[in-house]
């Protein structure tokens, strides 16, 4: 590229370059409006033919409101997916499991999709703890769950972690019996459970009889599947399961770290976090090992979203092409509808209307029926994102918000330029009509 | 898609306008590579070894440039950042999702332990070259340093396709 172009290009904010690219993606449909309309004011007649054939003219609009708003709807979609699952991963910092896969253990740990997976010792834990620059290092213990909801085994730390700092009701679990709710675990304080083991329609209901926990504080709401989730002591997840408390003999009614190596039954995954981020790639680089794996959730979230945008890129050629085909169709339409104003069209040339007067009439009408379809679109996509987004949403508990933002816009006004281009063939063939003809009808 | 489309149309126009840039690699690929020499892939310097620097093609303002660096020597070595004659800035940056989209942070520096690997990597760690001077073409190559605490590792980068995940002699030993 020609350097001052591009120097002008790389000089420009996100915003201004999206802008720009609007405009220019739209210039093509105003210009072409200022030059077919230039010396006319054809508005008054386009009203009148608009009004004289509404309920045709509407079916049009739909139909190109439906094949934009699939368009419009996909792009919206594509990115509230991703920034939802982004979201839901930004207080992973990063993750150290077994080797093994990273989508596996990211979807188990981040996402409380729970798989049989290796536990790391304690040995390895402690390792993790106490290195240099680790500012928190946590057990993420899944496996268990109460009516769907998982009881994860972690550390106050963790919780606190999740919560910002801050709970939003009650306090933090300080026995092994008791338990912090997610924001939407239909549990109030005060309430007891006692976990099945397992998830899901094969977990054992009564695998850990006798084992009740108390709710006694909820974290706030984050919009992930930690709203779902119940966080207990990793001691009691351990204890539950007959298992060693992860300390020493004497020391069992102890919570938290450190752990005794010797006494620490393992973990699937532990949570590491750095203040600073060149901190976390040195810690990945450390936990990097034969017998460990170290990955950030939001680098394998961003190589599914790149697969992602690559589905929606191909599924974006094809709303594209169902819009110029619908579009097609519609204009199609219109050189039959002009039929119907042929007589009309007709009388005002013999009335000593320019050529260019009626052309400007003709197409007129298509660009509005098409800027209307666009406009309608615009809201259909917006509409069909948000409710999708909703049922997204229940189903897997991260929250996905519809939006619309430049792309949406950028797509629209690409479709409407080359539409408009095309609605000149309808406007070339009503002149082509024979005037003398068309008035005899 | 669309934003690549018109702007690779808006490209096309003004390079017809305008003369052709110069290939980097006119300037700073070496001899014909031998068939079978891979020694220009890597490079070594008190015991830090450095293999496959590559980059995608580009005619942004901005490139990444990846490496494997393993650090065989007995003491910890820090990586500053680099310098190249096509750049007019090297800095190290590290991968982020901000809101689902993918960004690069600024990192002062890395440490490399003795005995551990350091993988520069799409998605992960980079050094970010900004206000590159040229179009950087597939097939390409240029020269750079990488600065680390115990001195500059000059070596050559490979330019991969513009898509490239990997070098595209990953995993040869060499």
């Amino acid at each position: 590229m020609p350097e001052a172009l591009s120097d002008f290009w790389y000089a420009l904010s996100p915003t201004a370059q999206d802008a720009l690219l609007f405009a220019l993606l739209l210039a093509p449909a105003i210009l072409l409006g200022l030059v077919v309309v230039a010396g006319y004011r054809p508005f008054a007649l386009v009203r009148a033919m608009l009004w004289r054939f509404r309920w045709t003219s509407l079916l049009f609009i739909l139909l190109i409101a439906v094949s934009v708003g699939i368009g419009v709807g996909l792009i919206a979609q594509e990115r509230g997916l991703r920034q939802g699952t982004a979201r839901a991963a930004d207080k992973f910092d990063l993750i150290v499991t077994a080797p093994g896969s990273e989508v596996t253990m990211m979807l188990a740990a981040v996402y409380l999709q729970p798989s049989d997976v290796p536990l790391l010792s304690g040995r390895v834990f402690n390792d993790i703890a106490g290195s240099e620059n680790v500012s928190l290092a946590a057990p993420i213990a899944f496996g268990d769950s109460f009516e769907g909801a998982p009881v994860i085994g972690t550390t106050a730390g963790f919780v606190t972690h999740l919560s910002s700092g801050a709970l939003a009701e009650g306090r933090m679990f300080a026995e092994h019996e008791e338990a912090v709710a997610g924001a939407r675990v239909p549990l109030a304080i005060g309430e007891t459970f006692t976990p099945a083991h397992g998830v899901g329609p094969s977990a054992e209901e009564d695998g850990h009889q006798g084992h009740v926990y108390r709710i006694v504080g909820r974290m706030p709401a984050s919009g992930t599947p930690w709203d779902r989730a119940i966080l207990v002591p990793v001691e009691s997840v351990w204890e539950v399961h007959g298992l060693a408390s992860g300390h020493a003999p004497g020391s069992e009614a102890r919570l938290g770290p450190p752990f005794d190596a010797d006494y620490f039954p393992g973990t699937p995954a532990i949570l590491v976090h750095a203040d600073q981020l060149w901190a976390n790639y040195a810690l990945r680089s450390q936990f990097t090992t034969a017998e460990t794996m170290a990955f950030f959730p939001g680098a394998v979230l961003a190589s599914l979203h790149a697969l992602l945008g690559d589905v929606r890129q191909v599924m974006s050629v094809m709303a594209v092409v169902t819009q110029v085909l619908v579009t097609a169709g519609v204009l199609t339409g219109l050189i039959i509808l002009m039929r119907l104003f042929a007589r009309r069209l007709a009388l005002l040339r013999a009335l000593g209307a320019p050529r260019r007067f009626v052309f400007a009439v003709v197409w007129s009408y298509a660009a509005f029926l098409i800027g209307a379809g666009a406009l309608l679109g615009i809201a259909v996509g917006f509409a069909a994102s948000a409710i999708i987004s909703r049922i997204v949403t229940a189903r897997t508990d991260i929250l996905i918000r519809a939006s619309l933002s430049w792309p949406e816009f950028q797509l629209v006004a690409g479709f409407v330029s080359l539409t408009v281009l095309l609605a000149l063939v309808p406007a070339f063939l009503t002149l082509a009509r024979p005037v003398v003809k068309d008035l005899r009808g | 898609m669309l934003k690549a489309a018109l702007f690779a149309l808006l490209a096309g126009a003004a390079t017809l306008a305008l003369p052709a840039p110069p290939v980097v690699a006119d300037e700073h690929a070496p001899a014909q590579e031998e068939p079978g020499d891979h020694s220009h892939h890597e490079a070594e310097l008190d015991g830090v070894h450095a293999v496959h620097a590559w980059t995608r093609a580009t005619d942004a303002d901005t490139a990444l440039v990846f490496v494997d660096i393993e650090n065989g020597s007995d003491r910890d070595v820090v990586l500053e950042g680099g310098e190249s004659d096509i750049a007019e800035k090297v800095e190290i940056v590290g991968f982020v999702l901000k809101d689902g989209a993918p960004a690069w942070e600024p990192l002062p520096q890395m440490p490399l332990k003795a005995g551990r690997e350091l993988k520069l990597a799409p998605n992960g760690l980079a050094l970010r070259f900004t206000g590159v001077k040229e179009a950087l073409h597939e097939g390409d190559e240029f020269e750079m340093e990488f600065h680390f605490d115990v001195g500059h590792l000059a070596m050559h980068v490979q330019v991969e396709a513009a898509n490239a995940m990997h070098h595209s002699h990953a995993g040869h030993k060499h």
